[in-house]
């Protein structure tokens, strides 16, 4: 999977299929070699990959931004193999943004698809407000006063890697899959990590167990007067219990899904056997049960 | 250069704005007209500020909120109960 050619560099693989469950070998085994070489020079090679799934696109970027912090050069090979996978990556706009142009003369965004996009950690809004939201809006074909609730849920995510990531960049993309009611909203930071931030208040916290502490309403860092532990709950109890949609966290080695529950979401953590540089959040969002959402945003009088 | 978002102290503007007089517990209202919903980052910071210095009945009796949605009442009421609950 990995080889090495004159010292500088390091070449690694991509995986046949490139996802949730395959990424895991892929990061380690890139992290590993360029740790191991001291290479200043990665190629990530495209010839075995086949199909890549829209969080792949975030963890491939992820991965090389996580690279470029530490000085090291990444390039392509056999990324102008004309497979399924790479006519996605090109059209996802993960070329144009590494090598700043398409490589299929063809290529365009997808309708179902909200192209990868870097951000400024401090500067989410007008991607979320301007960009992802009308973005949804249109593919759900929903008001966008219906999905006000659902914007309000995403920005616990950006807020948490404005505040707790301690890096200022992440990237994003999004994929509607129509045939099946689902939207995947895939966000990802290459910062400290959550398990980092919780061990700085529980310092023998697992991973995972600090993945689900942070889940817990009512933990925080108090990093400032803005946070105090209710955004990943207010995300996972809105989107599980009120969208029947799921929220997959994936920070360090640990793991957390969240899915509807009873009365409650129902969360299973687990430690995974691989570390994942930074934190990805998975929002899995069903549009079929989207439109219920507006009664959500109905006139109610508020009482005590 | 130092960069300012308003967004931030909208927030804080709202705690500035009301927490005088909810110390003294005469009534004040905020009303979210035009508004469906708001993170929690946002309830943090206008309104549970307020019982690092004052205490919960206090701003029960004195705060009142008008022109809000299910969600908003839902989160606020929530984020109250759980940080007045915890300070017991």
């Amino acid at each position: 999977m990995i080889s090495s050619f004159f010292r500088e560099a390091v070449i690694v693989k991509l995986p046949n299929t490139f996802s949730f469950a395959t990424m895991g070998p892929f990061i380690a085994n890139a992290i590993e070699a360029q740790r191991e070489s001291k290479a200043k020079q990665i190629y990530f090679d495209f010839t075995d990959l086949r199909f890549v799934r829209p969080e792949g696109v975030v963890v491939l970027s992820n991965t090389i931004e996580y690279f470029k912090q530490a000085n090291v050069k990444v390039f392509f090979k056999a990324h102008n193999l004309n497979t399924e996978a790479n006519r996605y990556l090109d059209d996802s706009g993960f070329y144009t943004e590494y090598l700043h142009k398409k490589v299929f003369p063809t290529s365009s965004c997808r309708s179902t698809t909200m192209p990868l996009q870097l951000f400024q950690a401090d500067a989410y809004v007008p991607y979320l407000y301007n960009g992802l939201m009308p973005w949804i809006s249109n593919e759900v074909n929903l008001s966008k006063d219906t999905l006000e609730t659902i914007k309000t849920c995403l920005e616990e995510v950006f807020h948490n890697i404005e505040y707790h990531s301690g890096i200022k960049t992440g990237c994003t993309l999004s994929q509607h899959f129509p045939q099946q009611n689902r939207i995947c909203i895939a966000i990802s930071d290459f910062g400290i990590g959550i398990p980092t931030r919780v061990r700085t208040k529980l310092p023998e916290m697992t991973d995972a167990g600090a993945i689900r502490e942070a889940c817990k309403e009512g933990f925080t860092t108090k990093s400032n007067v803005l946070n105090r532990g209710a955004g990943l709950p207010n995300l996972i109890r809105y989107v599980a219990q009120r969208n029947s949609g799921t929220v997959l966290i994936h920070s360090g080695e640990g793991y957390l899904s969240a899915n509807r529950g009873p009365k409650v979401p129902s969360i299973t953590s687990r430690k995974m056997s691989w570390t994942y540089p930074g934190t990805i959040v998975q929002v899995v969002l069903r549009t079929d049960t989207l439109e219920k959402l507006e009664s959500d945003i109905e006139p109610e009088e508020f009482q005590w | 250069m130092v960069a300012i978002r308003i967004i931030d102290h909208v927030k804080q503007a709202i705690f500035n704005l009301i927490s005088d007089s909810v110390a003294h517990g005469e009534p004040i209202e905020v009303s979210f007209s035009g508004i469906q919903a708001v993170p929690s980052a946002f309830v943090n910071a206008a309104f549970l500020q307020l019982l690092e210095t004052i205490p919960f009945e206090r701003v029960r009796r004195s705060l009142k909120i008008t022109d809000s949605t299910k969600f908003i009442n839902e989160l606020i009421k929530r984020r109250f109960d759980f940080v007045a609950g915890s300070m017991k």
